[in-house]
């Protein structure tokens, strides 16, 4: 049988401290063995909320949004009742929390009979929380997600329309849709200087600390710093965002950012730290972005073909959905930066400020503008069908 | 009905059927078992068939997702499984012994498959072994005469990357598709 009733139950547990969540599964381990395991939330048949912990409240509101067909046992020192929540008294008493997920699992084992047995051979498949999850923002999951400040775990929250737009202005620039929604085409291009500001100065630093392995501090004037670490990849930032944008924009002179070879191995500096490593590819990129916020590095000529030599690392950098479309359409066609804005049909500023950040990263490849682009690229859109398709899928994946 | 299907592959313990559960909306039919003495002390459970997802996009389309079983190094329905597909999603595992090894061999058996369509790669379990680098893999895709392919640092248990990846996918296939 192919039902994966037959595979051990999922149990999600949530808001639980870091020691009662040990305990908890070896209490699960104990009494069901691998009949119950604990998975992440989205695969449970069964959750088990702690209600007492600083994000207790906020985690109940998800289950009941999200998966409000799941069975729900709640824990709480606290007498209350819940509609349609099991709630248990702590002290837990484990013989009345055994009988409860005893239950539970009953249910959801006759669940699973009752709808495979009303289902047609080809569709006998369980589903859970078919529709009832919040429809998200269409398109913005995916633009937000560097937004919080560990680019090396991703933290996904919704963004409101009037943070995404300062999100987008902070890293593409300002919008230059007309009222009939077309992309401007052919405008007056704009330059930034990035050989006078920080952006210039953290991409030496990491260059001459990759070529010394040596770990190097950039200090600024009021004693904040960001520590290379060569071999790892990685930072030690003790500037947030909200800090750091504002001095991409600067003009920067070696008095006012510091850069210090460290006396310090890269083990030393990381044990000693308390602050998470972050990837330095990803400060780079974001710093460019900053930086560029839509425009292009001075000295650009802007009517040779673009290629990228790599894609870069999107889903650890700082990204919306339109820089992969830009990806894709580089990494297989060399074309100028005035056709991509016309065949893409976007934003000038999203197609400048992905050429700035390519481009710090080493990652852009320029082409003579007499080769033209191949045919490849007039044949892209030709499935009319497909592409009508490929685009909902899309939609769908970007609303995930 | 409109059904369109994705392949993801790669070998065992790459994160196949966990990504699959991420992007499905139903629960994946998969057929984990206990593993056998060969890959036990990598893990617990592997998927001895084809794992199989179902993204609805609505009434009337849907994508299936179909993961190739890890343990099976080939099997001659892996071309009867491609046809028709959009393109494939290869996930490696970076924390494996010879992960370019995994990566030379996946993207040979499913050559004429990628040539056809598209291909994006999900390098998972970075967290937990960092090398090699993500720039390892681009020059070693280079040196094997591909051109530039989307490949990302994935953890096959999160859903906005393995949404990115999917994306980095079809985009390749259309970057002109827009909302
Ligand atoms: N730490 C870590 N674990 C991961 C990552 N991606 C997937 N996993 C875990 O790896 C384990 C194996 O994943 P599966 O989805 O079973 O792998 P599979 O490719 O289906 O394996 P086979 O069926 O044996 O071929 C699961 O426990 C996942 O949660 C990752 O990026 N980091
Ligand atoms: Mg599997």
């Amino acid at each position: 049988m192919l039902f994966a009733n037959h595979e051990p139950m999922g149990i999600a547990l949530l808001g639980l401290n870091g020691k009662d969540q040990p305990m908890m599964e070896m209490f699960l381990k104990r009494y069901w063995s691998t009949q119950c395991i604990v998975v992440p939330d989205h695969l449970a048949k069964l959750c088990i909320l702690d209600l007492d912990g600083i994000e207790g409240n906020r985690l109940l509101e998800k289950q009941q949004s999200e998966y409000n067909d799941r069975p729900l046992i709640v824990l709480s020192v606290h007498d209350m009742s819940i509609d349609g929540v099991r709630v248990l008294r702590k002290p837990l008493r484990t013989e009345l929390l055994k009988q409860t997920i005893d239950v539970c699992r009953s249910e959801i084992l006759q669940d699973c009979i009752r709808i495979e047995k009303s289902k047609p051979e080809a569709e006998r498949i369980i589903r859970v929380s078919p529709t009832t999850k919040p429809a998200k923002q269409q398109g913005l999951a995916s633009e937000w997600q560097y937004q919080s400040s560990g680019e090396n775990k991703r933290r996904l929250s919704v963004p409101s329309a009037a943070s995404q737009a300062r999100f987008i202005e902070s890293t593409c620039g300002k919008s230059n849709r007309k009222e009939n929604d077309q992309p401007v085409i052919g405008k007056k291009s704009v330059f930034y200087n990035h050989e006078s500001n920080f952006q210039v100065i953290l991409k030496n630093a990491i260059e001459i600390s990759r070529s010394n392995r040596k770990p190097a501090h950039l200090v600024f004037q009021d004693g904040k710093s960001i520590t290379i670490l060569p071999n790892a990849n990685q930072c030690l930032n003790a500037i947030s965002d909200s800090k750091l944008k504002p001095r991409c924009l600067l003009k920067l002179n070696t008095d006012q950012v510091k850069v210090v070879s460290s006396d310090y191995s890269e083990s030393q500096l990381l044990l000693s730290c308390d602050t998470n490593p972050q990837s330095l590819d990803a400060l780079l990129w974001k710093v460019s972005l900053w930086s560029s916020r839509g425009r292009l590095p001075i000295g650009t000529v802007e009517d040779v073909n673009i290629g990228i030599r790599q894609w870069p690392n999107l889903t650890r950098m700082m990204a919306i959905p339109e820089f992969i479309r830009i990806a894709a359409l580089w990494s297989k066609n060399p074309i100028s930066l005035a056709k991509t804005v016309e065949f893409l049909r976007i934003e000038t500023g999203y197609v400048y400020a992905f050429f700035s950040a390519c481009h710090a990263m080493g990652l852009i490849q320029f082409h003579s503008s007499y080769q033209q682009h191949s045919n490849q690229t007039d044949q892209l859109s030709t499935g009319v069908v497909k592409t009508g398709f490929l685009r909902r899928i899309l939609r769908r994946l970007q609303s995930m | 009905m409109s059904e369109h299907k994705i392949i993801f592959t790669g070998p065992v313990g790459a994160g196949k059927t966990t990504a699959i559960s991420v992007l499905s909306d139903i629960v994946p039919i998969t057929t984990d078992e206990m593993a056998s003495d060969m890959t036990k002390d990598l893990k617990q459970q592997t998927t001895v068939a084809m794992d199989y997802g179902l993204m609805r996009i609505n009434e009337s389309e849907r994508v299936h997702l179909y993961g190739t079983p890890g343990q099976e190094r080939f099997n001659f329905m892996w071309e009867v499984l491609t046809q028709g597909g959009l393109g494939l999603v290869l996930l490696i595992d970076n924390s494996r012994k010879e992960p370019f090894q995994d990566l030379y061999f996946f993207l040979d058996a499913f050559k004429s498959f990628i040539h056809r369509t598209a291909i994006s790669i999900g390098i998972t379990r970075m967290d937990e072994k960092s090398h090699p680098e993500i720039d390892d893999y681009h020059r070693e895709i280079t040196a094997m005469g591909w051109p530039v392919l989307p490949i990302m640092e994935v953890d096959a248990r999160e859903k906005e990357d393995m949404s990115m990846l999917v994306q980095s996918l079809l985009y390749t296939i259309d970057p002109t598709v827009a909302e």
